[in-house]
């Protein structure tokens, strides 16, 4: 298994097994938290389904609905608005075709240390960077397929 | 990769008690594979985000460790394989403490069962929280690691 025997052959059944996995996945894991613009383009197909919301503007609200802003789409919400108008949130909620609109399972506020997301991203950045650095002090890339041994 | 600091720090920590300098590298390497591996699928092949779950799941972390275990020469291939594999298993973990409302972070049983799973513990916004704490915890990992070796030696 670990061996150079039939080694293009391992490589390449790895590959196929990977895209297998993929297809499968992107198959079953379809109906699990459709996107909204999804729901709102097929309303019918999506009628029912749960779905998460990693982050939606509140654009105004009323004691027993509010409306969301997601970027994509904007969608009215069924129940209270765990937040004021114009604060961000995150949300799952289940999708009805009338009107389209969402109900609200559960939902919060996103924390305010979210804008500092980019100082978390910038270190990640330098963090791969220096795992890079440090993997290329231990191992060489040497492609022999792409070198050319004599000169012609 | 929204908190890759916290992905090497979860590997960091084990990997102070591997003593070849390499298998220490590729058990880092591993741990972020499952995010190379998921990026490089959307960012680059354009592929469909539920195409690329299947990195953060249990066989999609085994295969993909075994893809690039590959790469690796052959006589350091099997550890290798091994490390590669833990650091992409030390991942899935790392994520499943993510809270996501309970809509669940990591559908470990790919292809077998596409129900995703969570710890639920930190909302992923908040890892900017986690920062000074696996500064800590890389600092400490570090002193272990020198006194393990001088112990060595």
């Amino acid at each position: 298994m670990f061996s150079n025997r039939y080694f293009r052959l391992k490589l390449a059944g790895a590959l196929i097994v990977i895209a297998l996995l993929g297809i499968s996945a992107a198959r079953r894991g379809e109906s699990i938290n459709p996107a909204l613009w999804r729901c709102v383009a097929q309303p019918e197909r999506w009628n029912r389904e749960r779905l998460w919301l990693p982050a939606a503007v509140i654009v105004s609200a009323r004691d027993a609905d509010f409306e969301i802003d997601s970027g994509e789409v904007r969608i009215r919400v069924d129940g209270r608005a765990p937040a004021k108008v114009g604060d961000a949130i995150t949300l799952t909620a289940i999708f009805h075709t009338e009107g389209p609109r969402l109900e609200m399972v559960r939902g919060r506020a996103l924390p305010p240390l979210s804008r500092l997301r980019w100082l978390v991203e910038a270190v990640s950045v330098v963090v791969l960077l220096g795992v890079l650095a440090n993997f290329a002090r231990h191992f060489a890339f040497r492609p022999k397929v792409l070198q050319v041994e004599k000169a012609p | 990769m929204p908190d890759l600091f916290t992905h090497l720090v979860a590997a960091r920590l084990p990997g102070a008690f591997v003593r070849d300098r390499r298998l220490q590298a590729l058990l880092v390497i591993g741990t972020f594979l499952p995010d190379l591996a998921a990026k490089g699928l959307v960012w680059v092949l354009w592929s469909r985000e539920a195409f690329a779950h299947a990195s953060h799941s249990i066989v999609g972390v085994l295969v993909v460790a075994y893809l690039a275990s590959l790469l690796i020469e052959e006589s350091i291939r099997r550890p290798g394989f091994i490390l590669l594999a833990a650091g992409g298993l030390i991942h899935l973990v790392v994520d499943l403490i993510k809270s996501y409302l309970g809509n669940g972070a990591v559908a470990l049983f790919l292809p077998f069962s596409p129900v995703p799973y969570e710890f639920g513990l930190i909302d992923p916004e908040n890892v900017i929280l986690l920062v000074p704490l696996d500064a800590a915890i890389l600092a400490a990992a570090w002193l272990v690691e020198r006194r393990y070796a001088r112990v060595q030696q």
